[in-house]
């Protein structure tokens, strides 16, 4: 069973090369869905396999530039990329994250900061998953209620309203996402979310996603298709970065691409057949996941972090492709009955 | 609502004005670590690129970025050619939120 393992020439370990296929698989289809890059699921799996921690974060930074590629074209494709919008954060991103390495650096020189990191992390993403099912909860009840607003329909937290008041020029049209606000909005709000970033050594999509939906106001699907542009630009600046610093496993990265390639198509394509609030919510939960991870992490229970994570990733993929298959086979399903209307002999 | 946010946003400042001392009490700092690539095991184009890794750690860097690209737009343009042969509509959705 030799052909099952790879030797690694910069890492200097021999990995079960089919584990990281399904790494690859595995978080291109949930970033594909969630419009994230997935780092917190990739690095304790490169763990797991054998890779010392710091090539894990650097070859997953790389992989997961090349993920976001495939699922931004995919997601171009369906409309679901503000390239203008995306360009405008890009900005406010590279400055954030620049902001919060040196944070981070300046911390470091005091000494070691994990822990406060992860204290920060996990409040972040309490904060983060409250919003996201209070939201829901909110939305549900107006439902329920019966009140219907604006060509969205009914939607829980509408801040990015408040937001789009203010008029500090230069004021822009976003097409694509369908709204007219201050530039500054996005590229202040990319700023914060690119010193989270930074700060924490993530690539953000965890919170760029949210921000882009409950502070910018764009839809869903266009949150996701916009959140992996930029993945895959900030991806592809820490690549650079930790191959410099000689942080990344190359070999790996085109292997784990392998499997990123077919999960991308899956997590995209399900986009297509999901509403706008069941993205929100699997994506709630995903986060709550990851701060659960990160709690046990801290308080000694490493191998039970590792074990909540593959769940969830085991089951989010499930859930996924489940939403993938189901809608394809229905479309494919209309196209077909279409056809025998149209052409009722053949 | 905004009394419950701003008690913890309140919070989340305390904490991070806290960070700097937090810090300070945990520990040393880590040392650096050098890595070099074992050439002896691989050749051909596994050779060529663990010896760059070694000597050139700015031409690495380069490749890393142009290969990574470049398989993703390999892999992203040949998934494209598939999927289009499954007979969906891969150019257009509907946005419905709830």
């Amino acid at each position: 069973m030799d052909w099952l393992y790879m030797y690694m020439p910069v890492a200097g370990v021999t990995i079960f090369w089919p584990g990281l296929v399904l790494i690859g698989f595995s978080v291109g289809t949930i970033g594909g869905f969630f419009g994230m890059g997935g780092a917190w699921m990739v690095t304790p799996g490169l763990n797991i396999l054998g890779f010392p921690m710091a090539f894990a974060i650097g070859t997953d930074m790389a992989h997961i530039a090349g993920k976001s590629m495939i699922s931004t074209m995919r997601h171009a494709k369906f409309g679901n990329v503000d390239y203008k919008l995306g360009f405008i954060m890009v900005i406010g991103t590279f400055i954030g994250i620049e902001c919060g390495a040196q944070m981070v650096m300046y911390l470091e020189r005091l000494g070691r900061i994990d822990t406060v990191v992860r204290y920060v992390y996990v409040i972040f993403l309490a904060l983060i998953a409250f919003m996201v099912f209070y939201d829901y909860a909110k939305a549900a009840r107006k439902k329920k209620a019966g009140a219907v607003e604006g060509e969205r329909g009914t939607e829980g937290i509408t801040w990015y309203k408040t937001f789009h008041k203010i008029n500090i020029p230069p004021v822009m049209h976003f097409k694509t996402a369908g709204f007219t606000c201050s530039a500054w909005l996005p590229c202040g709000v990319s700023f914060i979310t690119g010193v989270l970033a930074g700060f924490l050594g993530i690539g953000g999509g965890l919170f760029r996603m949210p921000a882009l939906v409950y502070l910018i106001g764009c839809p869903t699907h266009i949150a996701v298709g916009t959140d992996l542009f930029e993945v895959m630009i900030s991806g592809l600046y820490g690549a650079f970065t930790f191959s410099l610093k000689g942080r990344i496993e190359i070999v790996a990265v085109f292997v784990m691409l392998t499997g990123a390639a077919i999960g991308a198509q899956i997590g995209t394509v399900a986009t297509k057949y999901a509403r706008g609030y069941g993205i929100r919510v699997a994506f709630g939960i995903a986060v709550l996941a990851c701060m659960l991870s990160i709690i046990l992490k801290q308080f000694g229970f490493s191998s039970s972090s590792t074990v909540l994570i593959l769940s969830t990733i085991g089951l989010m993929c499930v859930y996924i492709t489940a939403i993938m298959l189901k809608g394809a086979a229905a479309e494919l399903r209309e196209k077909k009955a279409a056809n025998q209307a149209s052409h009722p002999l053949s | 609502m905004r009394k419950l946010l701003g008690s913890v946003l309140g919070f989340s400042a305390a904490i991070g004005a806290s960070l700097p001392g937090l810090a300070w009490a945990s520990g040393e700092a880590a040392t650096n670590l050098v890595v070099v690539a074992d050439t002896r095991r691989v050749s051909g184009v596994l050779k060529y690129i663990s010896n760059v890794y070694n000597t050139d750690p700015w031409l690495f860097a380069l490749w890393a970025v142009v290969i990574t690209a470049v398989w993703g737009a390999i892999l992203g343009f040949l998934m494209d050619f598939i999927m289009e042969r499954t007979g969906l509509d891969l150019k257009s959705r509907k946005i419905i939120e709830h």
